[in-house]
């Protein structure tokens, strides 16, 4: 049940990333079409496409935790003994969770704010309020996957927070050219 | 006492292995929760704002472009297309792969895209050809940094975006000191070629040449759109950014046909962690920037720094070894994050030119690329090559004095970065100093 939940709240993440990101760049490339083939084009197109940016950003953090993408340092704690590493990294998990908390607790805040001021956004016929809604959705689902993450290290599944040398920057894995 | 909280803070964070996108943010929140009054609502809007920066969208779709151009075979052509060209020389295969970065950073904004891109085919066709593999790697793993250099830069827009500085007079600055570095590699090589003797490849004639120059005309023509796009004002560089991610996408499903459509959902996942890690990093370093601007800590070290008569040349020295020693620990997004806010303004009061600034920096960060431990060249060649951490490293040491060079002649030669832009673009207007 709970493994179904997580499994689908992946998917989720994945098809929003990818639905998001193929948005902006064809609502910034029309921008160009509209403007050298019709002479025209859309007030609201920049002001959706940097939500757009935004709610990328939102969802992707927590997909970017569960795929150990986020960039950190590993220099000091790799001279440490296992237990010792364990410990900081346990600690690095604690002062994650006080930056999730804060952010959360302070985006909830801008949201309650917002919705009190009940402006417009500046183009785009929706609430300010309404729009802002994905910086709390998106911090707690990061604070979830740190969730997850504390788990994976205490059950030693896990070492580090993140990505110390780059391999998620590394070259796309083309389906094709592995062998099974 | 709020200065040495946010960076003993900042510090330790870092070094306790929380991702430095968290510990920039958490620190600058600590820090204006503690010293400071503002609120954490304000604070959770900072942080969304960078998203709302129309140059920083180039981000995101220069990544994009760069994941199609990777995958999708426009790598494979430019390098045969080099190699035809100037495969015949001493030492030709090797000058061709420095051509075929050139080629690759022309379309890609980042240094260790071009490095996998060219690595993973030039590496083995020199080794094959009679050069060892340590010469192999270290010639792909420096020129690679030529991809932050010459533009399009993912490193320069985000300087641009730190410091309000224009993306297209950035880009035209790397132009020159692109061409002097890849230059000065070239002549390394050629008269390294004659000493280890290594065997010559035929020339294969202009029919040959002509034939892999169509081959590689989509790849090469490309460089036209974005360039020509920006320097003629046809569209702002986030719309050609987002132009090249479209057109690079059309090229390797459509044209070459090396992606395949049911690929598409993998390449974008892999381009949107990518983004989300560097945006990531990019808004919490907002934060920080905010908290700087708050401390009020750039303007006091521009004071000290005026009343202790510093010369302009100690200045730039200092940035260079500071962003040297950063480059051991963080990539270079975050460095010049960081760095930005605090040097820009003192900088600007010594009366250097802030398009030479950004093009120093970028060549910091290049040297930050290649040496370790946390040089990203590094690791993205020992992974296309499967050699380890360490054989990589010595491969590409020697060719770091050329780097550390290089960037010697930039930080004190600011014209070579300077006189492009404004010959192109004018003198800045809002250099009343100049």
């Amino acid at each position: 049940m709970f493994a179904a939940l997580n499994r689908g709240l992946a998917r989720l993440e994945e098809i929003l990333i990818a639905v998001l990101l193929v948005g902006m760049v064809l609502m910034t490339f029309s921008q160009v079409i509209t403007r050298y083939g019709f002479n025209a084009g859309w007030v609201w197109s920049l002001e959706a496409t940097t939500y757009m940016f935004g709610g990328l950003l939102m969802v992707g953090v927590s997909f970017a935790m569960r795929q150990h993408a986020h960039m950190n340092v590993d220099a000091f704690v790799n001279t440490l003994t296992r237990p010792w590493k364990r410990a900081a990294t346990l600690l690095a998990i604690a002062l994650c969770f006080t930056y999730v908390t804060l952010m959360i607790w302070g985006a909830c805040e801008l949201v309650a704010r917002l919705h009190e001021l009940g402006s417009n956004a500046r183009d785009l016929p929706v609430k300010r309020w309404v729009l802002m809604c994905m910086l709390p959705a998106g911090f707690s689902l990061l604070g979830l996957r740190l969730v997850q993450v504390t788990v994976e290290v205490l059950r030693g599944q896990r070492d580090s927070l993140g990505d110390a040398h780059g391999h998620a920057r590394g070259p796309a894995p083309p389906a094709r050219e592995t062998p099974p | 006492m709020s200065v040495a909280f946010l960076f003993i803070m900042l510090l330790f964070t870092m070094l306790i292995g929380v991702p430095i996108a968290m510990a920039l943010g958490l620190t600058s929140v600590l820090t204006l929760l503690l010293f400071g009054q503002e609120s954490l609502a304000a604070l959770a809007l900072k942080f969304f704002q960078a998203t709302q920066k129309y140059e920083l969208l180039a981000v995101p779709f220069f990544i994009l472009a760069g994941t199609f151009l990777t995958t999708g075979g426009v790598a494979r052509r430019l390098i045969d297309f080099a190699n035809a060209a100037v495969g015949h020389f001493h030492g030709g295969l090797a000058l061709a792969a420095v051509v075929a970065c050139m080629l690759f950073a022309s379309i890609s904004g980042s240094s260790p895209a071009t490095v996998i891109a060219v690595g993973s085919i030039a590496i083995a066709g020199m080794v094959h050809n009679g050069y060892s593999l340590k010469y192999a790697t270290g010639v792909v793993i420096n020129a690679g940094t030529l991809g932050i250099l010459l533009p399009p830069s993912i490193v320069m827009v985000v300087y641009a975006a730190a410091t309000e500085q224009s993306v297209g007079r950035l880009f035209v600055a790397g132009i020159v000191p692109g061409f002097i570095l890849a230059t000065m590699l070239m002549v390394a090589i050629f008269i390294s070629s004659y000493r280890l003797d290594v065997p010559r490849v035929p020339w294969g004639g202009w029919r040959k040449l002509g034939r892999s120059a169509l081959n590689a005309i989509w790849g090469l023509l490309l460089v036209v759109i974005v360039l020509g796009g920006i320097y003629v004002g046809a569209f702002t560089p986030t719309e050609a950014a987002a132009v090249s991610a479209v057109y690079a996408f059309v090229v390797a499903v459509f044209i070459y046909r090396d992606l395949k459509l049911e690929d598409l959902f993998g390449v974008l996942l892999n381009s949107g962690r990518v983004i989300v890690m560097l945006m990531f990093i990019i808004s919490n370093a907002g934060l920080f920037a905010y908290v700087l601007t708050s401390l009020q800590i750039p303007q006091t070290l521009t004071e000290t720094m005026a009343s202790g008569h510093v010369q302009p040349w100690m200045f730039l020295l200092t940035i260079n070894i500071a962003m040297l020693v950063a480059g051991n620990f963080m990539e270079p997004t975050s460095i010049v994050l960081i760095f930005a806010p605090i040097v820009f303004p003192i900088a600007r009061q010594l009366g250097i030119n802030p398009i030479h600034l950004g093009v120093l920096m970028t060549v910091n960060m290049e040297i930050g690329l290649v040496h370790p431990p946390v040089g990203l060249n590094l690791f993205v060649a020992a992974g296309v090559t499967k050699q380890s951490l360490w054989d990589v490293t010595k491969a590409a040491l020697p060719w770091l004095a050329i780097l550390v060079v290089f960037l010697l002649l930039i930080t004190y030669v600011p014209i070579l970065s300077t006189w492009l832009p404004d010959i192109a673009f004018g003198k800045d207007p809002f250099l009343n100093d100049q």
